[in-house]
C-alpha cells in the first residue's frame, strides 16, 4: 500500500525541478515575481542566471563538483555498511565506542536541552510558584495582612476590660497627653 | 434610525430583565423556563449587536449611539452611554461570550438553575455597562456591580475551596477599586463634571497625574491582573464554575486593560510617559515569570489561568510601548500597530482561553469527582476524539500558531516593540516558547497516551450543545486569525484619537 504514494512522490520529485527552475527563478517574468528579492550589490540571482543554460546541463555540470561526489560517497558508504556488509558497522562500533556513543546521542544536545531548558524551566517555575507566589505574595502579603488584623483586633480587645475606672483612667491619661502637647506647642 | 434607538440601554437592561424573570419562574422544578429565558435573552442581545456593528461609523472617533439622561440631579450624575471603536468590539465580545456561557450552563448546571442564569445575565449586563458608560460614576457602579454576581457564582457553584477564593477575589478587586473612586472624585473636583470626556485634557501637573496614575494602576492592575497582584485569579478560576471561568478570562480581565485605555492613558499622559518603563517591566515579568509558573501547574484550570495572565501581559506591553515607539522612532504607524495588537490580543485571548476553560469544564463534568488535576487524565483523545480535535485547535491558538487568533495580536505587539527595543521584543517573544511548553505538555498528558483509568474510559464525546459552542468559537479563532481587518477597521479612528490624547503634546508633534 505504501508503494503507490511513494511512487507518486518520487515522480514529481524527479521532474518538478526541471520544469519549474526556469519559470520560477530565471525567466524574464518569474512566477515568484518580486518574492525573491536581493539587493543590487548582492544580486546572486542575476549571477546564477548567467551560468544557467537549462536543467539538463545544470544536472550534468553538477558531476564536476565535489559536493555531488560527496553525496554519492555518502550513498555508497550507507549501502556498503547497511546492505552489503553489516558486520562492518558492528566492528566499527566495537573499535570506536566513544565516537559511536557521541554520534548515537546526537552530540548530547538532547540531554543538554533536557537538563538546561526543560528541568531548568521546571525548577525556576517551582521556585517562582512555591516561594514567590504561594509563600511570599499569598502567605506573607495576603494571608499575613489578614492575620495581622486579627492579631491587632485581639490585642486591642484586651483593653476592653469592662471596668469603668479603667476607662476613666484612660480618659484622664489622654487628657493629660493632649494638655502636655497643647502647652508644649504654646511654649 | 438607530441614532435615536436606545440600543445600548436595551443591551444592558434586557439581560437584567431576563435575570429577574429567570429568578421569578421558581425553583429547579421550573429550571427549563429559566434556561429558555436566558437563552432567548442572550441570543436577542447578540442579534442586537448586528445593527450595532453595521450602524457604527468607523470613520468617526467620537462616541456613537449615545444616550444621556440626568440621573442624580444634586451631584449632576448622568446616565450617559455611548460606544467608540474599542467599546464596540468589547460589547460584541461580551454578548458573544455571554451567549456561550448561557448555552454551556444549560447543560452543566443542574442545581439552582434560575439563580445561575440570573447571575450570569446580570454579569453580562454589568460588563456591557462598563464598556458603554460615559459617566465616571455610572462606570464605577457597573464596575463594582459585576463583582456581586461573580462573587455569588464562585461562592454558590464553585469547587471545594470556593469560600476562600470568592472572598479573595472580592477583596482584591474591591480594594483596588476604592482608589479609582478617590481618583474619580478628585477629577470631578478639577473638571466640575463626572463625564469621562471632561477629564481628558485637564491641565493636571505631573505630580497630580502621577498620583492619579498610581490610583488607577492599582485598580486596573488587579483586574488585568498584573504581577504581583495576580494571585486572586488562579484561585478564582480554579474554584469558579466553567461559565465563571470563561467570563473571568474572556471578559473581566479585559476590563483592566480597557481601564488603562479609557482612563490612565488619556487623562494622565505625562505620568504614563514617565512610568511606561514600569509598565513594560511588569508586563515582561507577567510574560516570563507567569509563563514559568504555568509550566509547573498540576491543575488544568490553574495552568490556563496563569497562561491568561501571561497573555494579558502582552496587551499591557502593547499599550505602553507606544510611548517608547513615538519617542524613539517618531512613528505613529508603529504606535497604531502596538495598540491595535493589544486590543486584538484581548479579543483573541477571549476566544482561546474561553474555549479552553469550557473544555476543562466539560472534562471535569464527566469525571466522577470533577477533578481538574492533569494526573487524573490521559488518553482522552481515544474516548473523545472530536473534543480532542477542537481542544487542539484552541491550544494552538493559545500557543500563538499563525492562522489562529492567538498569533495576530502577539505578532503585532512584538513587531512594534521590535522597532524600539530589540531585547523587549526578544523577551516578549519568549512567550511563544513558554506557552508552547505548558500548553502542549498539558495537552500531551491529558489527551495522548493510553487511557488513564476506567473513568476516562467511560467518557462520552461532546454533545450537540458543546459542539455548537465549540464551532462558534472555532469560527472566532479562524476569523481573527485569518482576517482581522474588520476589527482593525473599526478600531482605527478611535485608536488614532486615543493616541492623540494619550501622547504628551511634544511627542504628538514629533510623531506628526
Amino acid at each position: 500500500m505504501i508503494l503507490i504514494p511513494l511512487i507518486a512522490l518520487a515522480i514529481p520529485s524527479f521532474v518538478m525541478g526541471q520544469w519549474l527552475i526556469g519559470p520560477m527563478l530565471f525567466a524574464p517574468q518569474t512566477i515568484l515575481g518580486h518574492t525573491v528579492f536581493t539587493l543590487p550589490v548582492h544580486d546572486v540571482m542575476r549571477e546564477l542566471a548567467h551560468g544557467f543554460h537549462g536543467a539538463k546541463l545544470m544536472a550534468l555540470q553538477a558531476t564536476t563538483t565535489g559536493i555531488f561526489w560527496m553525496a554519492i560517497g555518502g550513498l555508497v558508504t550507507a549501502w556498503l555498511f547497511i546492505a552489503q556488509f553489516p558486520a562492518w558497522s558492528v566492528l566499527l562500533k566495537k573499535r570506536f565506542p566513544m565516537i559511536y556513543d557521541i554520534l548515537l546521542r546526537k552530540y548530547g544536545f538532547d540531554e543538554f536541552n533536557d537538563v538546561v531548558f526543560v528541568r531548568g524551566a521546571q525548577e525556576t517555575g517551582h521556585l517562582c510558584y512555591d516561594v514567590s507566589d504561594v509563600k511570599f505574595i499569598d502567605g506573607v502579603c495576603v494571608d499575613g495582612s489578614g492575620k495581622f488584623i486579627r492579631w491587632f483586633a485581639q490585642t486591642a480587645r484586651q483593653l476592653q476590660t469592662g471596668y469603668i475606672y479603667h476607662y476613666a483612667l484612660s480618659m484622664v491619661l489622654g487628657l493629660l497627653v493632649f494638655l502636655a502637647w497643647y502647652l508644649g506647642g504654646l511654649s | 434610525m438607530l441614532a435615536h434607538f436606545p440600543i445600548l440601554s436595551i443591551l444592558i437592561w434586557l439581560p437584567l430583565l431576563g435575570a429577574v424573570l429567570s429568578l421569578c419562574v421558581g425553583g429547579d422544578e421550573h429550571a427549563n423556563y429559566s434556561r429558555g429565558i436566558a437563552v432567548v435573552v442572550s441570543v436577542i442581545n447578540l442579534l442586537l449587536c448586528i445593527p450595532l456593528f453595521f450602524g457604527f461609523d468607523a470613520s468617526r472617533y467620537d462616541m456613537q449611539f449615545t444616550e444621556d439622561h440626568l440621573w442624580v440631579t444634586a451631584y449632576q450624575l448622568h446616565y450617559a452611554l455611548g460606544v467608540d471603536g474599542i467599546s464596540l468590539v468589547m460589547v460584541i465580545l461580551t454578548n458573544f461570550t455571554g451567549m456561550l456561557v448561557i448555552f454551556a450552563g444549560c447543560q452543566a448546571i443542574k442545581v439552582r438553575v434560575g439563580q445561575y442564569m440570573a447571575a450570569f445575565l446580570t454579569l453580562q449586563a454589568m460588563i456591557v455597562g462598563v464598556f458603554c458608560a460615559m459617566d465616571a460614576i455610572l462606570f464605577y457602579v457597573f464596575w463594582e456591580g459585576m463583582l456581586i454576581p461573580m462573587y455569588l457564582s464562585i461562592g454558590m457553584w464553585g469547587g471545594s475551596n470556593r469560600s476562600y477564593a470568592s472572598i479573595k477575589f472580592f477583596l482584591f478587586t474591591f480594594l483596588g477599586s476604592l482608589l479609582m473612586l478617590i481618583a474619580l472624585i478628585y477629577l470631578h473636583g478639577q473638571a466640575g463634571s463626572f463625564y469621562i470626556q471632561s477629564f481628558y485634557g485637564l491641565p493636571l501637573s505631573v505630580p497630580e497625574q502621577t498620583w492619579l496614575f498610581l490610583a488607577f494602576l492599582l485598580s486596573f492592575a488587579v483586574k488585568v491582573p498584573m504581577w504581583p497582584v495576580h494571585t486572586w485569579l488562579p484561585d478564582a478560576h480554579t474554584e469558579a464554575p466553567a461559565g465563571g471561568s470563561v467570563v473571568l478570562a474572556a471578559l473581566m480581565l479585559k476590563l483592566g486593560v480597557y481601564g488603562f485605555l479609557r482612563f490612565s492613558m488619556p487623562i494622565t499622559p505625562l505620568a504614563c510617559e514617565r512610568l511606561a518603563w514600569v509598565m513594560i517591566v511588569l508586563a515582561l515579568i507577567a510574560i516570563i515569570y507567569i509563563g514559568l509558573v504555568a509550566i509547573v501547574q498540576t491543575d488544568m484550570k490553574k495552568l490556563i489561568a496563569y497562561s491568561s495572565i501571561a497573555h494579558m501581559g502582552f496587551a499591557i506591553l502593547g499599550c505602553f510601548m507606544v510611548y517608547d515607539i513615538v519617542t524613539h522612532v517618531a512613528s505613529l504607524q508603529d504606535a497604531y500597530m502596538s495598540l491595535e495588537g493589544a486590543i486584538i490580543q484581548m479579543v483573541s485571548h477571549a476566544f482561546g482561553s474561553g474555549a479552553m476553560f469550557l473544555g476543562v469544564g466539560m472534562l471535569a463534568d464527566r469525571f466522577y469527582n470533577h477533578s481538574r488535576l492533569i494526573k487524573d487524565y490521559g488518553g482522552v483523545a481515544n474516548t473523545m476524539p472530536v473534543f480532542a480535535a477542537f481542544f487542539m485547535l484552541f491550544a494552538m491558538s493559545n500557543v500563538g500558531l499563525p492562522g489562529t487568533a492567538g498569533f495576530v495580536g502577539e505578532f503585532m505587539v512584538i513587531m512594534s516593540a521590535f522597532q524600539t527595543h530589540f531585547w523587549v521584543a526578544a523577551i516578549a517573544a519568549l512567550t511563544l516558547v513558554l506557552s508552547a511548553s505548558y500548553t502542549l505538555w498539558m495537552y500531551k498528558r491529558v489527551f495522548f497516551g493510553p487511557i488513564a483509568n476506567e473513568h476516562v474510559a467511560a467518557f462520552s464525546d461532546v454533545t450537540w450543545i458543546e459542539k455548537s459552542n465549540y464551532i462558534l468559537l472555532t469560527i472566532g479563532v479562524f476569523w481573527v486569525g485569518l482576517y482581522p481587518q474588520p476589527i482593525i477597521h473599526v478600531l482605527s479612528a478611535t485608536i488614532g484619537h486615543l493616541l492623540s490624547q494619550s501622547l504628551p503634546t511634544n511627542l504628538a508633534l514629533l510623531a506628526n
